[in-house]
């Protein structure tokens, strides 16, 4: 009976070994000085490369097929034409896609681990959120008993000791000055692996302490400094609204890099379950070693993802969609301060200044749609995940697809919806004010079909703009400078003839402005240095 | 790829991997992608000789020399200037590997110096740099201080066409010591004559037509409509009525130096013919055989004419 158990429990720690997701190998492109003198060292990385990928992948199949029973695809990538059906009377689609396709609930989590980001799992109870970060965990090398020890419970009581640790005695009645008080630290946060289950439910003085740890990696108690490892982090809650017993501050929301939603059970999967109890299975104690990562691999990882390029085309669209949503024209009349900060600063009603935009078309304008604009953080987050994602998938280069899936999972809690917008009025977009990961999805596919439609990809002039001055400005002469004044010039002249002034327009202004400043700038320094 | 081999600068860079690799992104950053392989090429064959050389001597200042050589190098090829005119950067660095106790006390100044000398000289004589490193080369093996090489640079760019340099270079040479004095005379004979300096045109008895510099914009030159010619103290500025330009001759070459700060309209208002007049009367009117010359501007020993059918300005020389 034993050996049958065995063989069984044998089969949940199989970890495929033929590739994946097999794609062409070849080294990659980033710089490192060690090129200029190594001698072919540049073959062992490439070696180094195809392994840490493909176990990527491999951790990710062995999640899925293994350890948590997640049946769900819902990051598409299709490969060709998919087949397509739809169900009910609310018309819902269900693609069949080609390409390989992944499970957010382990996918990113994965590979908040790859980028060491700080991943927000949202969903009721029971539907894993924790044994998923826990699974990232035993995944980063360390014991399953280590990392339960580690998990920071939010609870009501938490206190600022409890979090990160708390002085020795003895010294607090020896120490003549607070800086001889040692303190005995938290182990956890040692560690590169950080879980904060129900962070919602920590009282506002310790989730402070918790923000400093979260965005400057350091803990302070007694004037004493921890420094802290760089950390993938899983906060988990049972509810987003902040409706668990204490409020998140805002500054702890805005420094979670991704959000997630934990899917419900499939019941078509009980007898998984079923399996499970019977065989008195338990993925975390039996992770295969063949898929857990040591430090050296983790840093090799998050150096190889940095290197995935963005081919400007791809940054361009996501330039534009990125620039659509800050500009807000009731807010000033002046142009550089049109924002929606500014109202927001005012502690005006924005619905009362948002019906002050008149004789533009709030449907097509997608700005209409949020009440905010996308952070330098939040796109910073974007860049490192979709370079991640496009690592996990074997690519060297990030693809569009890459970035409009992840897409909605970095911007779900920052970029809020103006539900009274009259683009969620339209029929069929009324779903769009309940389902924020469609909702944004949908947005990055409208501002696509913008970029396409105005032919921004060959009639961009403030990318010709750019590449004159990313020339520098060494050599120019006086009278190159004054061409290219003038050529801004006409340049906004041109745009000032349009009737309406949309987001995306905002920003090419105020660069072209730029652009002209420092021209001016250096023609009164050429002028000077005669 | 060719590699770094001098065991010293390979330590070092191992020791500095993750400055480098910043620096490095700072300007990928600025400039946009920069050419590994002639990145390669040129630390190999231009920046570790250099550092060779200083290393051999003032071992301390190898890393600040190779910090600066790099900066510079990804500058130049970040502008791809570095990449465009290869040849010449890379002969004109090796002159430091010659001066390596300049090269260690002032890396920065002396790169800097090199690199704008030769933006100058191709700027306003673009076949004759190599003649200029050349000519600095062979008198560099008596320079003791960064002020003498910087004006043996600027005495040999002056022979080397670079016209507006006289007046400095006769200063410079004046202050000279001795050793460098002889050292110049070795290359060039002519200095030792009482007049060197003072004769702009020397062994041209009679008035002479020696060349038409400007033109066309649209055919490589530089004015947009015939110029005018006038003299402004003791300086002669041309103008197409749009940029001024201060133009300097001698029988070494011609300059024309743009953005000069002085407005168009004032040069076209000074513009004359009475130098022209002048010349007629000493030299004879068939010396110049236009009949549409707009204005005119006599020196000492050159006249400087423009046309109406012509955008270049022609210039006439004889010896004092």
């Amino acid at each position: 009976m034993n050996t049958i158990v065995n063989k069984a429990l044998g089969f949940f720690q199989k970890v495929p070994s033929a590739p994946t997701n097999p794609q062409d190998v070849s080294e990659f492109a980033a710089f490192d000085i060690k090129d200029l003198y190594a001698n072919e060292d540049g073959a062992d990385n490439g070696q180094l490369q195809l392994g840490l990928d493909e176990k990527l992948r491999q951790a990710y199949f062995w999640i899925t097929n293994s350890a948590i029973i997640s049946p769900f695809y819902d990051i598409e990538y299709e490969d060709g034409e998919s087949k397509r059906f739809v169900f009910g009377d609310s018309k819902v689609e269900v693609t069949l896609p080609q390409g390989q396709s992944y499970s957010s609930f382990v996918l990113i989590p994965l590979l908040t681990l790859a980028v060491r980001g700080k991943c927000l799992i949202v969903g009721g109870p029971g539907r894993g959120k924790t044994a998923t970060s826990i699974l990232m965990g035993l995944l980063a090398g360390y014991s399953k008993t280590d990392v339960l020890r580690a998990i920071q419970h939010g609870q009501p009581q938490m206190t600022i000791s409890d979090l990160l640790g708390h002085p020795l005695p003895a010294d607090m009645v020896k120490a003549e000055k607070t800086s001889d008080i040692r303190i005995a630290w938290r182990k956890w946060l040692g560690m590169r692996v950080k879980i904060i289950d129900e962070y919602n439910r920590i009282p506002t003085r310790t989730q402070s302490a918790l923000l400093t740890v979260l965005s400057d990696n350091y803990a302070e108690i007694f004037d004493q400094i921890f420094e802290c490892p760089q950390a993938a982090w899983y906060l988990t809650a049972n509810d987003d609204a902040g409706g668990g017993t204490y409020q998140v501050i805002e500054a702890l929301k805005d420094r979670i890099d991704i959000v997630i939603r934990a899917f419900h059970f499939n019941t078509r999967f009980i007898e998984d379950l079923q399996k499970r109890i019977e065989l008195n299975y338990k993925p975390e104690s039996m992770i295969p070693e063949e898929i857990i990562f040591t430090e050296e691999e983790m840093d090799r990882i998050h150096e190889q993802i940095r290197g995935i390029t963005i081919a400007p085309p791809l940054r361009k669209r996501l330039e534009f969609f990125c620039r659509q949503f800050e500009f807000f024209e009731s807010s000033s009349d002046k142009l550089e301060y049109m924002t929606k900060d500014t109202a927001k600063l005012s502690g005006l009603d924005f619905r009362t200044l948002f019906r002050k935009e008149t004789g533009k078309d709030q449907v097509k304008d997608l700005g209409s749609q949020t009440k905010n604009g996308v952070s330098v953080r939040k796109i910073m987050t974007l860049l490192i995940y979709a370079k991640a994602l496009a690592y996990f998938r074997g690519n060297k280069q990030v693809e569009l697809e890459d970035i409009r899936q992840i897409l909605p999972f970095v911007l779900h809690d920052s970029l809020v919806p103006h539900l009274e917008s009259p683009y969620f009025d339209q029929a069929g977009n009324e779903s769009y004010r309940v389902d924020r990961i469609v909702w944004l999805r949908k947005l990055f596919d409208l501002s696509c079909e913008e970029y396409m439609s105005q032919d921004m990809d060959t009639e961009d002039p403030v990318e010709y703009f750019d590449a004159q001055f990313r020339q520098g400005l060494e050599n120019v002469s006086k009278k190159e400078v004054d061409r290219r004044l003038l050529e801004i010039e006409k340049q906004l002249h041109k745009w000032s003839q349009e009737k309406k002034l949309y987001g995306y327009r905002h920003d090419d202004i105020l660069k072209l402005k730029y652009f002209h400043q420092r021209y001016t700038n250096y023609r009164r320094w050429l002028q000077w240095k005669k | 790829m060719e590699k770094i081999s001098y065991t010293p600068l390979i330590q070092h860079l191992q020791d500095n991997t993750e400055l480098y690799n910043q620096v490095y992104r700072e300007y990928e950053m600025k400039y946009g992608s920069i050419d590994r392989t002639v990145l390669s090429r040129w630390m190999v064959q231009t920046v570790e000789p250099i550092v060779r050389a200083v290393d051999a001597l003032y071992p301390d200042h190898m890393p600040q020399t190779f910090r600066a050589c790099y900066t510079y190098t990804l500058q130049l090829l970040g502008n791809k200037s570095g990449i465009v005119y290869e040849g010449e950067y890379q002969a004109a660095w090796s002159l430091c590997a010659q001066v390596p106790s300049l090269v260690a006390l002032y890396p920065g100044r002396l790169l800097s110096a090199i690199n704008a000398a030769l933006d100058s000289i191709r700027a306003h004589q673009p076949e004759r740099v190599l003649q200029w490193v050349t000519a600095l080369k062979s008198t560099l093996s008596y320079v003791l201080s960064l002020e003498e090489f910087l004006a043996l640079g600027r005495i040999h760019a002056w022979r080397a066409g670079m016209a507006h340099l006289r007046e400095k270079a006769q200063q410079e040479f004046d202050n000279l010591r001795d050793v460098l004095k002889e050292a110049l005379l070795h290359q060039y004979a002519d200095l030792k004559s009482d007049h060197a300096f003072e004769q702009e045109w020397p062994g041209l008895a009679a008035p002479q037509f020696i060349e038409a510099p400007g033109g066309y914009v649209g055919y490589g030159g530089v004015f947009m409509a015939p110029p005018k010619v006038a003299q402004l103290g003791r300086h002669l500025l041309a103008t197409d009525g749009q940029q001024p330009y201060a133009f300097f001759a001698d029988a070494f070459g011609s300059v024309l130096l743009a953005d000069v700060p002085v407005q168009p309209k004032a040069i076209l208002k000074r513009s004359n013919l009475q130098g022209l007049e002048v010349f007629k009367t000493q030299f004879g009117k068939q010396a110049i055989p236009f009949d549409d010359v707009i204005s005119a501007v006599l020196l000492p020993s050159t006249l400087v004419l423009t046309r109406a059918s012509s955008h270049h300005l022609f210039v006439y020389g004889w010896t004092r």
